[in-house]
């Protein structure tokens, strides 16, 4: 296969011509055979069970068959089912823009499916937090005619953010991109389960998003029982729509793995990887240990409705599901932020030009961080167990913060006494960092349980998280998107709005999130439309202060489309970074690296400890440097 | 300086360039399969941790324990063919490979079978407590084999197709170990269902 730069142009292959719209027929052909399988599925299980109108299992038989029929229409058909028994791969990869619309075994392109679905879903989880905010302007219903139409929205929203945008922005999205290129690799050890991997991601979405339909979901993200059993049917997309999610990030993982352990280049030994490449490790290892446990909960849960069976019924164990789900759902915040502190270790020495600090401690911090994960879960759950789960749960949950501060002091140790670039990247890592510091801090208290009685349920809780993931992923996420931006697109962005635009969303960002911790000491209560009238006026100010974060977060994402259609061409390195990404051209070509690299430093040292890389030529490489540091970049 | 010219190192090359490549290929396809059927047992282990929360050790006096012992046995027993199937692979024997991986398929379908009888004939409710988690556990298993089985097929189909070589076979390798797979969680599912 040749060497191609991203092309939006429309393919004009003889292939693509003959076939009905297109580059964009196995996308029509997948909503055909998924319907017919939805059809098949529903049809089938009404008639065995002999009923007049949908039921519940038939419901969750349409939307399996579904799937199967989506996953064979985008291509799982001639690229998996034909070869695997004996037959030949006749999958037409796509050309151009095309291949984003369809099954597509290269990784870069796998990547970018999953940063703009993962894009595309937290706009629209944002949105549905727009209107729950319209909702608690006033105290009493004003937008939402029905505490369940409420519910049901903070239920999707949390459930589509947590699953579907920020355990899929990095880790799918800049993992699967970077880490075949970090590591001088061609690709991941299997191409086709990357592929298909990422055709999960909709049928997910679509469930979640679609349960209104079917009448909703009160319990939130966190699905409990009881509750999950008896209420309103949408519950059934919810456990659904979560497996769906789980079963993508698993095989993901499952080639973040093995990629790691069997393709880095020669010269690349463990004590060179690189920190991005440490971080995806210990969350592919995470997401291949927890996420089976809680796709087993989901299954039991959803038993529950169906058989029903008395898992977490009044008869069965209520907690029990507790105790599955945050068995998952510690080590899941894990994986959402472990691979942001990657990137913030990735980001920060380019930019400050100075060496890593402390590489093997953050390294030592990941790995015992990823180990204490599945020790703390209790601690969401305080206030529902047994007291003498109280005092080890506290433990572990303070002591993983030290682990953490490994990782901080990698972070401290690199920016001190640095000559700092601060452009947008770094900004916004920096951000980043003071953010997910207040969450963080807020999490040492809330470990406390007797601070957590009064805090469980509050929205203090709420500030806490979302300073943790909005401050610790998703700002590290458009850092990320600044940052690869030039290597993605071989365009660059326009800085000055990307500074403007960063800043906004920080302001806009610490002002609705700050005084959530203020309305939660005063006694808001989470998950509510109805409340007390006296916390109005702050509820307002909060109100307020997110409808400006909210296009903000869209105008910082418009600044990178708009680069991409309109950008300046950008160099091969702009930023003078040392790993192997940076080695390649803008955009990379398919195989990567026109010839396979051989590592013979670390990628971290500058300065005396590693002297600047005698950059080799090789085919179509573009000169400058963007952002050249003003003198001498720093020493040890 | 971090990137060498390529070609510029004091290795030597390989003898054999692409037998070399094509082992390092199979072997991070057995890394990678080993790694994805470790997580395949986490569902395992929360659901056998599971069936002690929710019902204690003990079990009805319904389980056909005979039943179970005979199917565990045969389970155990496939364990040969299909390290014969995988053995016959790396000679290169493809007539032997489709033997085995069929006399494999076939002692799986009279487990299936036998997992059938038990639920139809049995006398277990699904609502009680170790009802409600040996149906679920044994159901996800049941899948496995049903897994197992069409990788099985997929052996067959693709030796009678003529896509494997000396070199290329991880298709019957993945058959292998993922039947390996199978009959593991079969035993600790026996185990902890109906020994305890």
């Amino acid at each position: 296969m040749t060497s191609e730069q991203v092309d939006l142009s429309p393919s004009t292959t003889p292939q693509t011509q003959r076939t009905p719209l297109g580059g964009l027929w196995p996308l029509l052909r997948a909503f055909l055979w998924g319907l017919i399988g939805v059809a098949i599925g529903i049809g089938v299980t009404v008639l065995i069970q002999d009923a007049h109108h949908l039921t519940e299992l038939s419901l969750v038989m349409g939307y399996a068959a579904g799937l199967v029929g989506w996953l064979l229409g985008i291509g799982g058909y001639e690229a998996g089912l034909k070869p695997f028994f004996g037959g030949d791969n006749t999958w037409n990869e796509g050309h151009g823009g095309a291949r984003y619309f369809r099954f597509n075994s290269d990784h870069k392109v796998v990547g970018i499916q999953y940063f703009v679905t993962a894009a595309g879903t937290f706009m629209l989880a944002g949105l549905l937090a727009m209107l729950m905010r319209w909702e608690l302007a006033t105290p009493d219903l004003n937008l939402f005619n029905t505490n369940l139409d409420y519910n049901t929205t903070f239920s999707i929203h949390g459930t589509l953010m947590l699953f579907a945008v920020s355990v899929v922005g990095i880790v799918g999205g800049f993992g699967n991109y970077f880490v075949p290129l970090m590591l001088g690799a061609d690709d991941m050890v299997f191409p086709r389960v990357n592929a298909i991997s990422y055709w999960f991601v909709f049928p997910g979405i679509a469930a979640i998003a679609a349960s209104p339909l079917i009448g909703g979901f009160q319990t939130g993200w966190t699905g409990y029982a009881p509750l999950s059993a008896v209420d309103a049917p949408g519950q059934l997309y919810y456990f659904v729509g979560v497996m769906t999610l789980g079963l993508s990030s698993i095989l993901t993982a499952v080639n973040v793995v093995a990629t790691i352990l069997y393709k880095r280049a020669p010269g690349l030994s463990w004590g060179r990887l690189p920190i991005f490449c440490w971080s995806m490790l210990v969350t592919a290892a995470l997401n291949l240990l927890w996420v089976p446990v809680v796709a087993t909960a989901m299954l039991m849960g959803l038993l529950d409705r169906l058989v029903p069976t008395n898992f977490f019924s009044p008869d069965g164990i209520p907690l029990l599901w507790q105790d599955l789900f945050w068995i998952f759902g510690h080590p899941e915040v894990y994986i959402i932020i472990l691979a942001a502190w990657g990137l913030w270790l990735e980001v920060i020495p380019v930019m400050a030009r100075k060496t890593l600090f402390g590489y093997r401690w953050a390294v030592a911090g990941f790995i015992f961080v990823g180990l204490l994960s599945g020790l703390v879960w209790t601690h969401h759950m305080f206030v529902a167990v047994d007291t003498n789960r109280w005092i080890p749960f506290m433990s572990t949950t303070e002591i993983i913060s030290i682990p953490t501060g490994f990782m901080f002091l990698a972070t401290v140790g690199t920016l001190w006494q640095a000559r700092i670039r601060l452009n947008t990247p770094m900004l916004l890592t920096l951000m980043s960092v003071l953010c997910f510091l207040v969450g963080g801090v807020t999490g040492v208290l809330l470990a406390d349980v007797p601070a957590d009685t009064y805090f469980n349920d509050n929205y203090f809780v709420v500030a806490h998280f979302h300073y943790t993931i909005i401050g610790g992923m998703v700002i590290t996420w458009f850092a990320g998107a600044y940052y690869w931006f030039p290597k993605i697109t071989g365009k660059m962005y326009n800085e000055r709005a990307g500074k403007i635009l960063s800043w906004i969303v920080f302001v806009a960002f610490n002002a609705t999130f700050l005084q959530m911790f203020v309305v939660g000491l005063n006694g808001m209560n989470r998950r509510i439309a109805i409340y007390p009238s006296y916390l109005q006026g702050e509820n307002l100010a909060i109100s307020i202060s997110a409808f400006v974060l909210g296009p903000a977060f869209v105008g910082l994402a418009l600044n990178l489309v708009v680069g991409a259609i309109r950008g300046k061409p950008a160099p091969d390195n702009p930023w003078g970074g040392k790993t192997l990404e940076w080695e390649t051209t803008s955009p990379p070509p398919h195989e990567n690296f026109s010839s396979p690299p051989v590592v013979t430093t670390d990628f971290y040292g500058y300065g005396e400890a590693g002297p600047e890389p005698e950059i080799l030529p090789f085919p179509g490489r573009r000169e400058e440097r963007v952002n050249e540091p003003v003198g001498r970049g720093g020493e040890r | 300086m971090t990137v060498q010219e390529p070609g510029a190192t004091t290795a030597t090359p390989p003898a054999n360039p692409s037998i070399e490549v094509a082992e390092e290929r199979e072997q991070s396809y057995r890394g990678g399969l080993v790694i994805f059927l470790i997580s395949e047992s986490m569902f395992f282990v929360s659901l056998l941790a599971t069936r002690f929360v929710l019902a204690g050790d003990g079990h009805p006096a319904q389980l056909d324990q005979v039943l179970a012992a005979v199917l565990t046995i045969l389970m155990l027993l496939s364990l040969f063919p299909a390290t014969l199937m995988q053995r016959a692979a790396q000679h290169a024997n493809w007539d032997a490979v489709r033997t085995w991986a069929a006399t494999t398929l076939g002692a799986g379908l009279v487990v299936l079978a036998g997992v059938v009888w038990e639920w139809a004939t049995g006398d277990i409710s699904a609502q009680s407590r170790f009802g409600g988690i040996y149906y679920l556990t044994v159901a996800m298993h049941t899948l496995h084999i049903l897994i197992g089985l069409l990788l099985l097929v997929a052996v067959i189909a693709r030796v009678r197709s003529g896509k494997f070589t000396r070199t290329s076979h991880f298709g019957v390798e993945a058959g292998q170990l993922f039947w390996y797979l199978v009959v593991g969680l079969w035993v600790a599912v026996w185990a902890v269902l109906y020994l305890v």
